[in-house]
């Protein structure tokens, strides 16, 4: 918790902070295009499918997915490979603290900024969007409290999924040692995550199986930069 | 407690074949002021790494107070203050708030005024550090080496980047944490002469060898009246014995 503490501290946290407002604000916006279409094109058969709530929120889920990915992609790229890639590491290894866990702190700060960004701007958008059905009753249908438990469930999952990818990216960035690869594995893992989940929304075990794939995978990763890292010479 | 603050036996090191330091053994005994020297890629940044544990040696060891360098990389670091190289910062955040962060790294608790001072910065400047100049920089890497009191010191070129005055303050704050604190100082320099005044024992690398080693009142009869010109001899291999 304290390496955590000084982790937080030493990275500028300002600038995912501003960037984690923009993805939320940009996908309410989404929300509320996507759930305009019914009223937009009617005459559209297909545009029927956007008048279902729950799948209205599983589209902008994957898309908030993918972004927050990404997002935790380029603070990873920030936060572990550019600080164990350049000069930065020697005041990383002249800490007496232990390498695995100064590295553990700052894996678990690259998780957390996209699983927590991507839950709190979407706890805060779902409340907005149901709350603004109320007044608008030409939209789509409010959930009912089973769909309510599946959308803050999909929240919950899609958020550490999130953080799970990202250090998957990270892995990728560190063992290729640059920044542009990270951000770029973490866009195309991102994408290939939600081509696997796009069923999800009629197959929730899908869900659930991507999340523990994700975290599995984030873990194993986390291993490996460890081991890595204990062995590193500067 | 022992009496030698560092001792390195037969340590070596290789990167990918070629030798940055061939077998050398090194012992600086506490409280004293040593002077490492040697041209560029001598093995002096090796030499000091390893002792930080930055490095794994290719053979032998390196204790630093008796605190095995490889093993117990943890206890040396927290009893070693150390800049190496360039100094890096967290460039985004003020000179105390670096000094704050190292301090929480090393577990400590202390004023940055007073740290700051002693090196003579000021510690109301909020500015980021990357607005720094290079001699106010290695100031504030000689306060983050202090910071959390150390008793012993390695320091790569530590007055690299600091004005005629600031080399002078530095100069005395070195002999005043040698002679008054007990400190023990390893630092590496290219003005020799300014080496030689400020150490109280001198040791000369060429090619990752160590060539020459003695106090310096010895290196001074030894070449009287040219002693720079000796060490360089040394440094450039001339003088092996």
């Amino acid at each position: 918790m304290k390496l955590l503490t000084i982790e937080c501290r030493r990275t500028r946290l300002k600038p995912y902070g501003r960037a984690v407002g923009v993805c939320g604000a940009v996908l309410l916006g989404f929300l509320y295009f996507f759930a305009a279409i019914p009223w937009l094109d009617p005459a559209d058969p297909d545009s029927r499918l956007f008048a279902d709530c729950g799948f209205l929120l599983h589209l902008v889920g994957l898309l908030a997915l993918a972004a927050f990915t990404i997002l935790g992609g380029v603070a990873g790229a920030r936060i572990v490979v550019e600080a164990y890639g350049g000069r930065q590491v020697l005041l990383l290894f002249a800490c007496p603290a232990p390498r695995g866990r100064v590295l553990g702190a700052k894996l678990w700060l690259t998780a957390a900024l996209p699983a927590g960004g991507m839950l709190v701007t979407g706890l805060a958008g779902l409340g907005i969007f149901l709350l603004s059905l109320r007044f608008w009753p030409q939209g789509p249908a409010p959930l009912d409290t089973g769909g309510l438990a599946a959308a803050l469930w999909g929240l919950a999952a899609g958020s550490l999924t999130a953080g799970g990818l990202s250090l998957w990216a990270v892995w990728v960035g560190f063992r290729l040692r640059s920044v542009p690869a990270t951000v770029a594995a973490a866009a195309a893992i991102a994408t290939l995550f939600c081509q696997i989940l796009s069923p999800a929304w009629q197959l929730s075990w899908l869900r659930a199986a991507g999340l523990a794939a994700a975290v599995a995978g984030g873990a194993a990763a986390a291993l490996s930069l460890r081991r890595q890292v204990e062995r590193m010479e500067v | 407690m022992s009496e030698i603050a560092i001792c390195t036996r037969q340590l070596a090191k290789s990167f990918a074949g070629r030798e940055g330091l061939r077998p050398c053994s090194l012992t600086v005994e506490r409280g004293t002021l040593y002077a490492l020297l040697g041209k560029n890629g001598a093995g002096k940044t090796t030499l000091f790494k390893l002792l930080l544990g930055f490095l794994r040696p290719t053979a032998g060891s390196a204790a630093v107070l008796g605190l095995d360098c490889l093993r117990q990389t943890a206890e040396v670091l927290r009893h070693t203050g150390c800049l190496i190289e360039t100094p890096v910062f967290y460039e985004h955040l003020s000179a105390a708030e670096n000094l704050r962060l190292h301090l929480a790294c090393m577990e400590c608790s202390a004023d940055p005024a007073p740290l700051l001072a002693r090196v003579g910065l000021d510690c109301a400047d909020d500015r980021p550090v990357r607005a720094y100049s290079l001699g106010m920089r290695q100031r504030l890497a000689l306060a983050r080496a202090l910071s959390h009191r150390p008793e012993v010191l390695i320091l790569d070129e530590p007055i690299n980047g600091l004005d005629p005055v600031g080399q002078r303050e530095t100069a005395a704050l070195f002999r005043q944490l040698s002679r008054a604190e007990g400190r023990t100082i390893l630092f590496s320099s290219h003005q020799l002469a300014g080496a030689a005044e400020l150490a109280d024992r001198i040791g000369v690398l060429a090619g990752g060898r160590l060539v020459l080693e003695a106090d310096t009142p010895a290196l001074r009869r030894r070449f009287p009246g040219r002693l720079e010109e000796g060490l360089i001899e040394a440094m450039e291999g001339r003088d092996a014995e």
